[in-house]
């Protein structure tokens, strides 16, 4: 291992040697014992580690936890639907007397406008008159 | 999982009781805000189990998902909030501290917030990744979706940065050494 990669592995990994890659640790080591510039790098980046471990440690405590816990749990419950209603409770999608009611009013209307003759209604009568028709085969060819 | 992704709702609870407190520490540490930390991670569960349908398992960790959509997050947040390290900024290379001051662990740890709370939002996700949560270069490069040179020059500008921020600090401390 060179220096300038000694140097490169220290200021990744820092100056725990357990933390850098297990296939060059030996080397690490061996570089060590024969330089003084090896360990000059790694003091400087121990320093560097040491600073970096004085940062706040966020304080993640039981209660804040659980409290972050019930807020997403409660989120899920209220997204999730329930997988079956009483039949007491539940709402049938077509209730039946209003829907009833509105079929025989409207039955009742159509039944006013035949007898009353309010509405038009197309003759019974059979009608000859075929000048309008026009016959189209499967074919396509006109008759 | 997964039972989650299959709906179970009650695994959820146990990944979610699981993961939650590292989950809430990162989310911290990249969006430096406690109150804003919580709702990222809170975020993160919920969508989570609005996509947990999607989870395929196939090699790709739980951690490594969650993680990353905790930090995207917290990069988020953080940029809403851009003025606040600007602030702390000012105060980190003032070299007229005294002894007495640089001896206040206190201080010294509020320095070294400020200083990591100063770098790009990149440089602090990996620093938390790898140095905190002690992640391997690679685990860390897959959430933050780069490759893993990517993610150790991340890494290597990160410790520089600090290390020129806190330079007063070092230079201290080596004098007070033997």
């Amino acid at each position: 291992m060179t220096l300038k990669e000694f140097t490169r592995y220290a200021s990744l990994h820092g100056a725990n040697l357990d933390r850098w890659p297990v296939k060059i640790t030996l080397a690490a080591r061996d570089l060590l014992d024969r330089s003084q510039e090896a360990r000059d790098v790694l003091a400087d980046a121990a320093l560097t580690d040491e600073l970096l471990d004085q940062a706040a440690v966020p304080n993640v405590s039981a209660d804040r936890e659980q409290r972050v816990f019930d807020r997403i749990a409660a989120r899920i419950a209220e997204q999730t639907v329930p997988e079956s209603v009483p039949w007491f409770v539940a709402k049938s999608p077509i209730r039946i007397a209003p829907t009833a009611g509105f079929l025989a009013m409207m039955g009742f209307l159509g039944f006013l406008s035949y007898t009353q003759g309010l509405l038009p209604m197309p003759s019974s009568t059979p009608s000859h008159d075929m000048s309008g028709v026009m016959i189209v085969s499967y074919l396509g060819e006109i008759r | 999982m997964a039972d989650a992704a299959a709906g179970d709702s009650k695994a959820f609870g146990i990944l979610t009781r699981r993961h939650l407190r590292r989950s809430i520490a990162l989310a911290q540490r990249v969006s430096g805000n406690a109150s804003d930390a919580e709702e990222i991670v809170q975020d993160a569960f919920l969508q989570i189990w609005a996509n947990a349908d999607r989870w395929r398992g196939d090699g790709t960790r739980f951690t490594t998902w969650l993680y990353r959509i905790v930090v995207n997050r917290s990069i988020d947040y953080r940029r809403r909030r851009t003025f606040a390290p600007l602030d702390a900024a000012d105060e980190i290379a003032d070299p007229a501290w005294s002894a007495e001051t640089l001896v206040d662990g206190r201080k010294i740890g509020a320095e070294v917030d400020a200083a990591i709370a100063a770098l790009p939002e990149r440089q602090r996700a990996a620093l938390s990744l790898c140095y905190h949560e002690e992640m391997t270069c690679a685990e860390a490069s897959e959430v933050l979706q780069v490759s893993v040179s990517a993610m150790e020059s991340l890494l290597v500008r990160a410790r520089r940065v600090v290390r020129a921020r806190l330079q007063p600090l070092i230079r201290q401390k080596d004098g007070a050494r033997p």
